[in-house]
């Protein structure tokens, strides 16, 4: 049994890793001036929306079937309190950092309306914060690090949102404010 | 009760979901804002376009979309988020 | 007791008549109270119905009526009154002048306001030298000024905007808000604002102690009263003049020592104006609303800008349209790209490089601005390009076929 949990608990790890990629890759490309090509602007925000409410279960399916699983020493605590629990406390502390930020995330832009534009986007710069989070998380106290199939799994995810970042970046909506000439001078007779 | 779209012109950065989501009241202009095709600048909203002018004003990533009464144009009219 | 003011005639436009706001100018507060009565202090209601009787309207540009902007105020429990003198318009002196040297007279109207609507906090907005100086003076020499607070405007086109002065005197920047929801429903911390162009007030501080009726026996009925005019451009002297309402065009250029030169057009009603060509006919044509609509004009804040025949119309619209488009606040897209793009092809229309379709790439464009933006800005200068197409449409011609008629030699096109 405990075995089972353990590598559910793995998985959901790994699979939670592979969609939060994908989030944040349409959550920037979302944000670009130009749309994805073949995907419209409003489908794209759509399954980045979709994918991240889908992805904070995986999470949350992950935290709780290591919790059940005596083998990972977790406790209710170490959701909550980062640097504090017995195994990996680093690499896990790390993941507890994530874990709010991304419940931040989600229900800040589930209470969007309410809180106003200001403070959601504020919030959800985080966003930039929590990828690394994650993926250090995923090193630090993945068992599977050394395994090749996750090295490759996590290089995936970070040539993903780093092509994500790339398009972010070429495709800037530019303000620039055109320079202001001085009034007519002899149209203005007075001044 | 006629229904106009309003734009907030501050909050609007031409990210261009509204007129994916309504392309028969909007368009956009040459630089990527969302044109009426009505040509008042807040287009009466037909019964027919009503929910896709919610899900514009849902969508709008800047939340710069209002639906605003024709009779009360000061007051907003909510629009809560739908179960997806 | 009051003996030089009231005017026992019915002045008709095109009379002279004595002036009312620049009667008391450079009086000190014992002058001005000596020379006008006390201030008089007056209920919300008979304010309102004052204001409302006298037909007064917003002399910053907007003509709305004075009583039904108070009126709208009336149910508020708490007011603020701000004083608008920012005048971004830069053919316009008048509100300066107004500060400069009859600040006594606008101070008597906010406060007449702030009385009536129960409102304590009141601003003066308005350019930093002349506040730092006449109105700090004047509110010095006065014990009922004490709690007007005067706020340094910048020198900026949009900024005596409304919501951008309710944003200015909250200490940021003074850019305009989007508008639902109007000053007078929330403005300074949410609270219901009136402001108030300072001409408007220092009418109203005249109307509270002369009458409504007075107030009638200058003007038309349509544009009672007076009010002041900035008369600049090739006019022998520029300046600023009172002249009774509906009075014409004419009379404007008259009051400021007639034509310096030939003239063409006048700019009728500032940079968001319209122009009105030079003839025997539009010459008489009254500053009123109705006999301005068809040039796309208004009286609006009293400018009027006098264009020599000498001078190309499209150079002279080209130039505004630049400068309004520089203007833009920054905030809204289709101002910030639309107005640039628009003022660039009538520049290429006024340096004779334009393609024969400039005139729908023009039309095209401007519709794509009209009415798109938070504020007026973009109509303004949308309606302002559109008169400029029209009053001075020979002169489009002539540049598509590679004239103008300000080039001295045929052929070339004179900047």
């Amino acid at each position: 049994m405990t075995m089972t949990l353990w590598y559910l608990g793995r998985g959901f790890g790994v699979s939670a890793l592979v969609l939060l990629s994908m989030v944040v890759a349409l959550g920037m490309a979302v944000r670009a001036g130009r749309p994805l090509p073949g995907l419209s602007r409003s489908a794209q925000q759509t399954l980045h929306r979709v994918l991240s409410l889908t992805a904070v279960q995986v999470v949350l399916l992950h935290v709780l079937t290591l919790w059940a699983d005596p083998y990972a020493q977790l406790r209710a605590v170490d959701a909550v309190v980062p640097f504090a629990g017995r195994l990996h406390p680093i690499g896990l502390g790390l993941g507890t950092v994530a874990l709010e930020l991304v419940v931040a995330l989600v229900v800040s832009s589930l209470l969007r309306r309410r809180i106003g534009l200001r403070l959601w986007r504020a919030i959800h710069w985080l966003a930039y914060l929590f990828w690394p989070l994650s993926v250090l998380h995923a090193l630090g106290t993945g068992t599977d690090r050394g395994a090749p199939w996750f090295q490759w799994t996590v290089a995936a995810c970070g040539a993903l949102v780093g092509a994500a970042l790339t398009w972010r970046i070429a495709h800037r909506q530019d303000g620039t404010t055109p320079p202001r000439p001085a009034p007519p001078r002899e149209l203005a007779g007075l001044r | 009760m006629t229904q106009r779209l309003h734009v907030d012109w501050i909050r609007c950065r031409g990210r261009g979901i509204c007129y994916e989501l309504l392309p028969e009241l909007l368009e956009a202009d040459d630089w990527g804002y969302p044109l009426s095709r009505t040509g008042e600048p807040r287009p009466v909203v037909p019964a027919r376009l009503q929910e896709d002018a919610e899900d514009a004003v849902r969508e709008c990533p800047r939340m710069a979309l209002r639906l605003l009464d024709e009779q009360e144009p000061a007051r907003r009219r909510p629009v809560l988020p739908k179960r997806p | 007791m009051i003996t030089e003011l009231p005017e026992p005639a019915v002045h008709r436009p095109g009379s002279p008549c004595r002036p009312r706001l620049l009667a008391t100018l450079d009086a000190d507060y014992v002058e001005h109270t000596a020379r006008l009565g006390p201030l008089p202090v007056l209920g919300p209601r008979d304010l309102v119905d004052l204001a409302a009787s006298s037909g007064l309207t917003g002399r910053g540009g907007a003509a709305f009526p004075t009583g039904r902007k108070l009126a709208s105020l009336l149910t508020a429990r708490r007011t603020v009154v701000i004083g608008n003198a920012a005048e971004g318009e830069p053919a316009s002196s008048k509100d300066e002048l107004l500060l400069r040297r009859a600040p006594h007279l606008v101070l008597d109207g906010l406060l007449l306001a702030a009385q009536a609507l129960g409102g304590q906090e009141i601003y003066l907005y308005g350019p930093s030298a002349v506040l730092a100086s006449s109105v700090r003076r004047a509110v010095a020499e006065r014990e009922d000024a004490r709690f007007v607070r005067l706020v340094a405007a910048p020198d900026a086109f949009v900024s005596g905007q409304d919501t951008a002065v309710v944003q200015a005197v909250q200490g940021r920047p003074a850019l305009p808000r989007t508008n639902p929801p109007a000053t007078y429903v929330s403005g300074v911390r949410g609270l219901p604002t009136l402001v108030q162009n300072v001409e408007t007030a220092a009418h109203l501080a005249l109307i509270a102690r002369y009458g409504a009726y007075w107030f009638r026996q200058a003007g038309t009925d349509e544009e009672p009263g007076t009010r002041l005019h900035t008369v600049s451009g090739a006019v022998r002297h520029p300046g600023v003049y009172e002249l009774p309402g509906g009075a014409s065009l004419d009379d404007a250029v008259a009051a400021a020592g007639g034509p310096a030169e030939a003239l063409q057009a006048l700019l009728v009603g500032g940079y968001h104006g319209g122009w009105v060509p030079w003839d025997p006919i539009t010459r008489a044509l009254p500053l009123s609303r109705s006999a301005l609509r068809d040039y796309d004009a208004a009286p609006g804040a009293g400018v009027v800008i006098a264009l020599p025949a000498r001078r190309c119309g499209l150079r002279a619209g080209a130039d505004v349209a630049a400068y309004l488009a520089g203007q833009n606040a920054g905030q809204c897209g289709p101002c910030r790209y639309g107005l640039p793009s628009a003022a660039a092809v009538l520049e290429r229309l006024a340096e004779g490089r334009a393609g024969p379709r400039v005139r729908t790439e023009l039309d095209r464009l401007l519709r794509m601005v009209d009415g798109r933006g938070a504020c007026s800005h973009p109509s303004g200068t949308v309606r302002l390009i559109r008169s400029t197409l029209r009053t001075f449409h020979g002169e489009v011609d002539r540049h598509l076929a590679g004239h103008c008629s300000a080039a001295p030699v045929p052929g070339e096109v004179r900047r």
